[in-house]
């Protein structure tokens, strides 16, 4: 059996919305107590309507929000048990995200915003040097470093955005609709990229999505649902034989 | 173990005290029979030698009642001995123990009531040592206690640090790329750290100046009374509050804006993982360092200001006075001040800042502020309620009422403005045809309620509070018609003769007039705040016949005035001052207000009975001088029979009122000639240092100019810093708001909206936030104008005066603050217009 990497416990999250002239105050349960693991090595897509908690439950995979209830255990630890710089140090070192809106600094040049995971970690300037150059290298985006963010296109910023990621050579990574933004395009560069991430790098990818060809892509899927986990799914055959499945279980959606 | 131990020590120390508590009890000869001294033993020994207590005391009494108790102290002795058998095992009983003290305590206290002896020492000496035991075996048993768990507690936290300490171990120095890329990140952003500099070079510049203005003229007025509420310092001192005030709401305004604008970056810093303390040491340096040279540049800036000043001052008012020059103790204390509003201004913002350091609360930031939905209506009238009482309440330049109304004003503003939009978002029509110029108060609800009311209030002090304190100034009769004699002098019997001497030897002109000093309870001249700290000396007027008040009239040269008509318990008032200063009732007790006043004829030192008086009627007019800018030695006018009867019967204190005019040449002779006078009437002046036995005019000319002129400048200083204040906090709003504002209208662009709509919007948008403050500022400043108009008694040619001179003043405001906002508008549209997108004919 393999290392779980990621594992939620009865994972519960609210929050509070108001109406248009705020005199009530509604709960809204965006996740009902879900039980989840990610083992080592593998891609995990996540799916489901749009409101069905997708992002909610990435962000809390990648400890961005405090649940409600329950308790994400990141290797073993429990991390309500965490002190917040403890927290801090998983994200930087074990953990990397890929946002749909990539979130990258206009203020700084392409080579630093991929370095600033390092730069945080207090490396060596050499050695980030040296990572930068082969993962630009290998996503083909050498020629962007000394370009400001806003200068690029939308698939150079995503992949950007996963040179970042992988800086500090992480255990997971995270990604929000990292095609959300892209044209097909593009979308398959970055997706290729986080097959690349997990065949070649052997790192766990844990993706959220609501194109199912994207997710054809993944070894696994849950299907979200209300909150709930409703089906989980895994690849046995052929990429298009998954595809069908999983466009069929969306339908039922 | 332990706790076995510190058991057995509690038990022995209770041990040694109870053989002492009996030692002292029954081997200490306390009882006094007679002449004879027993110990308890003793006393049943001599009992029994006797053949018992009916033949030891025949006579009965107290003895018998002695004797009764004494058993109880037997009891006491035999529980003490079970005690120490118990204790002997290691057991201890607390009701033995309770009743063992109880029953000995009873027999002392018996013995003391019945018996004939003195047991007083026995008993406080038992007392104290059963108290004693009681405390050690207490502490004993439960500090001890109590001590081991706080170091069972400091032990583990120190493990727990330790712990913390290794897992959170982080070696290293950041690399010279992590400076470069929070150097890259701040250049980024320099506009908005602009911004945020110059809120605090605004806040240091304003307080050096206002504390610069109090130092520097603290020796000019001859006559300072701050704590009364009256003279220059106190203007100032005012100024300072308002400026502290004002400085506050603006930083905290202005920090606001800017923490949201670094929220972005600080929460990616923190989305890829940053060390909390590296995060708030970057946050510190920005924020100190900013701050820092804010203080330094606001610093250099009002020194500047305060040079101008202090020579416009000096130039106007002469060597005559003393200007004071720029020391070190202003910069000490504009520092203190502005520690205070950072500090403040911080607290308020204090949320936010925690939430930057907070990776979890990202939807609390993009979340839409709360628009209250309960007590809307009457939270609405409260706050109407506050501003309509401030206004019916508002006594001429007066902070407090402003403060009072802003109040009002904020939640007639927050709580009215919600529910106005909760009826009209009724209608689906109305709410989507009035969405995008609403979008501000739907997402930011009480950011731009607070706006709104600070900047109302800004405006409502600058024309509502200080521009009637200039304007009245500007209008006031030249300070030397106010003086019209050399010296007024209030005299004694026998006094005639120094100033019949000074007449001939200077050729001087002395009017002599009978009067009567007229005493209230209380002075007019302090305010609110004085009488929470100090006593309020009484109010002393120069009490008249209506024959005295006509002959000083004709003196005058004014038209002879109408017959006053005065009953025996009517009196006529004359206050003495110029218009920029309120008629105040000559007696500020309780109930008396200014028609019905609490008089006293005599000087307060005197006796006699104060007595309430109806006031017929007053004026404003100089008759003898404006002594006391108004507030006290006003003329006191009683019908002639009343004032006969009353003077005849007046043998002490002062009689005659002196008006004397002297030579140029002659006025310091004169001056120095009347000290004599002075010194023999010192008391006179004992019961308030305002209250002189004469008034020379050089000095009290040269005091108004020196407050009017200090006035003028500290007030024009004060209305421009709130104009610059307006317009700084407009610009603030729109400037950190226009990057979501394009934004929106981009996104309305996309939407195929047009341009000329989206400019209407945007002006729909932008134009109430100036429009409105505006608007209920000038019409409530003009209702204060016009009560200020009713308490001043202005004339009407006064009130042409103000009109014209006050009026062009805000007219200019407003007309500055209007353009302005047009500017502002017209920024943001050609930014709209900027961002939109660049495709079709291009209109021309």
């Amino acid at each position: 059996m393999k290392e779980k990497i990621i594992e939620t416990k009865g994972l519960v999250h609210n929050y509070k919305v108001e109406t248009r002239q705020s005199v009530e105050v509604h709960e809204i349960h965006v996740l009902k107590g879900i039980d989840f693991a990610v083992e080592k090595g593998e891609f995990v897509g996540i799916m489901g309507k749009s409101g069905c908690g997708k992002t909610t439950f990435l962000k809390l995979l990648g400890m961005l929000e405090r649940p409600t209830g329950g308790t994400v255990i990141f290797k073993g630890m429990d991390t309500e048990e965490l002190w917040k710089d403890e927290l801090a140090d998983i994200r930087r070192r074990q953990i990397g995200f890929v946002f749909q809106d990539f979130y990258l600094m206009d203020s700084l040049s392409v080579m630093d915003n991929i370095k600033l995971p390092m730069i945080l970690d207090k490396a060596e300037p050499e050695a980030m040097k040296k990572k930068v150059e082969e993962l630009t290298e290998q996503f083909g985006i050498t020629g962007l470093l000394y370009k400001a963010p806003y200068e690029l296109s939308g698939g150079e910023k995503q992949r950007v955005a996963i040179c970042r990621a992988l800086i500090n050579n992480p255990e997971v990574v995270l990604a929000d609709e990292p095609t959300g933004n892209l044209d097909s395009k593009s979308g398959q560069v970055v997706i290729d990229a986080l097959c690349k991430i997990n065949d070649e790098l052997g790192k766990t990818v844990v993706m959220v999505t609501h194109d199912s060809r994207l997710a054809s892509f993944c070894k696994k899927i849950i299907m979200l649902k209300d909150g709930e986990i409703i089906d989980t799914i895994e690849r046995r055959d052929s990429r298009e034989g998954f595809y069908h499945q999983i466009l069929d279980k969306t339908t039922e959606l | 173990m332990k706790k076995q131990r510190e058991k057995i020590e509690g038990k022995h120390i209770s041990a040694i005290a109870c053989v002492l508590a009996v030692a002292v009890t029954f081997l200490l000869p306390w009882a006094y029979l007679g002449p004879e001294k027993y110990t308890l033993y003793g006393f049943f020994r001599a009992i029994y030698a006797a053949g018992g207590i009916a033949a030891y005391a025949p006579d009965g009494g107290n003895i018998y009642a002695s004797y009764v108790v004494t058993y109880l102290a037997l009891a006491g002795v035999l529980l003490v001995a079970v005690h120490e058998v118990l204790l002997f095992f290691n057991i201890r009983s607390r009701i033995l123990n309770t009743a063992m003290y109880g029953c000995t305590f009873i027999y002392f206290t018996g013995y003391t009531i019945f018996g004939g002896y003195d047991a007083g020492p026995a008993l406080f000496a038992f007392v104290a040592i059963m108290g004693l035991e009681f405390l050690v075996v207490l502490y004993l048993e439960q500090s001890k206690e109590i001590n081991e768990n706080y170091r069972l507690m400091k032990k583990r936290e120190r493990e727990e640090k330790a712990e913390r300490r290794r897992r959170l171990h982080f070696p290293g120095r950041y690399p010279r790329e992590f400076y470069s890329v929070i150097w890259d990140n701040f250049k980024y952003k320099w506009k908005n750290y602009i911004l945020f500099i110059l809120s605090g070079v605004f806040s240091a510049t304003f307080l050096t100046v206002a504390i610069g203005m109090n130092y520097i003229l603290r020796k000019v007025h001859s006559i300072e009374d701050i704590v009364l509420g009256t003279g220059m310092q106190q203007i100032l001192i005012r100024a300072v509050g308002l400026i502290m005030f004002l400085t506050i709401f603006l930083t905290a305004f202005v920090f606001s804006y800017y923490i949201k604008s670094r929220m972005s970056d600080y929460r990616m810093f923190t989305v890829l993982g940053i060390r909390s303390r590296t995060l708030s040491v970057i946050m510190m340096v920005e924020y100190a360092g900013s701050l820092l040279i804010s203080f330094i540049a606001g610093i250099a800036a009002g020194t500047g200001i305060l040079l101008y000043m202090r020579h416009l001052l000096v130039n106007k008012l002469g060597t005559g006075v003393i200007v004071s020059s720029i020391g070190p103790a202003i910069y000490l204390f504009a520092l203190i001040g502005y520690v205070i509003v950072l500090m403040i201004a911080t607290a308020i913002n204090y949320e936010s800042y925690l939430r930057v350091r907070d990776s979890f609360a990202s939807v609390k930031d993009v979340a839409r502020e709360k628009i209250p939905g309960r007590f809307l209506i009457p939270a609405s009238l409260l706050g109407l309620e506050f501003i309509r009482s401030s206004i019916s309440s508002y006594a001429d330049t007066s902070i407090w009422t402003v403060f009072y109304f802003a109040f009002g004003l904020y939640l007639a503003i927050t709580y009215g403005k919600a529910l106005l939009m909760k009826w009209t978002d009724k209608s689906d029509r109305y709410f989507y045809r009035h969405l995008l110029e609403k979008i501000p108060f739907y997402y930011r609800f009480k950011k731009n309620c607070r706006y709104l009311v600070m900047l109302t209030t800004i405006h409502l002090l600058a024309l509502g509070l200080f521009l009637i304190q200039f304007c009245g100034n500007l209008i006031a009769k030249p300070a030397e018609e106010l003086i019209p004699y050399d010296f007024v002098l209030t005299m004694h019997e026998g006094d005639e003769d120094t100033v019949a001497g000074i007449e001939q030897k200077y050729d001087a002109r002395a009017d002599l007039y009978p009067m009567i000093r007229v005493t209230t309870p209380t002075g007019n001249s302090f305010d609110f705040m004085a009488t929470l700290i100090m006593f309020a000396p009484p109010g002393q007027n120069i009490g008249i016949s209506e024959a005295t008040y006509r002959k000083l009239y004709e003196a005058r040269g004014l038209p002879e005035p109408s017959p006053l008509g005065l009953e025996e318990d009517e009196i006529h008032i004359v206050f003495q001052q110029d218009s920029s200063y309120k008629v105040r009732p000559i007696d500020a007790s309780a109930g008396a207000g200014i028609e019905n006043p609490y008089l006293k004829l005599g000087q307060p030192q005197g006796g006699g009975e104060y007595a309430q008086w109806r006031v017929k009627d007053y004026e404003c007019k100089i008759l003898t001088g404006m002594l006391q800018r108004g507030s006290q030695e006003n003329l006191v006018v009683f019908s002639d029979d009343y004032f006969n009867s009353a003077y005849a019967k007046t043998e002490e204190g002062i009689r005659n009122l002196c008006l004397l005019n002297v030579p140029e040449e002659h006025y310091a002779d004169v001056d120095r000639e009347l000290q004599t006078l002075r010194e023999k009437h010192i008391v006179d002046e004992s019961y308030d240092y305002d209250i002189r036995v004469y008034y020379g005019s050089r000095q009290t000319v040269r005091d108004i100019v020196s407050e009017r002129y200090t006035n003028e400048v500290v007030y024009a200083f004060v209305i421009l810093m709130l104009a610059a204040c307006a317009c700084f906090l407009t610009y603030i709003k729109f400037s950190f708001e226009a990057g979501d504002i394009c934004r929106r209208y981009g996104f309305y662009d996309c939407m195929g909206m047009h341009e000329r709509e989206q400019m209407k919007t945007i002006r729909k948008e932008m134009w109430p936030f100036a429009v409105a403050p505006v608007l209920i500022s000038t019409v409530t400043a003009a209702i204060y104008t016009a009560l200020v108009f009713r308490l001043r008694t202005y004339e009407s040619s006064q009130i042409m005066n103000y009109i014209k001179t006050g009026g062009t003043m805000a007219a200019v405001y407003l007309i500055i603050q209007a353009a302005w906002m047009a500017w502002l508008v017209y920024q943001m549209e050609r930014k709209i217009k900027k961002s939109r997108i660049n495709v079709g004919r291009q209109e021309v």
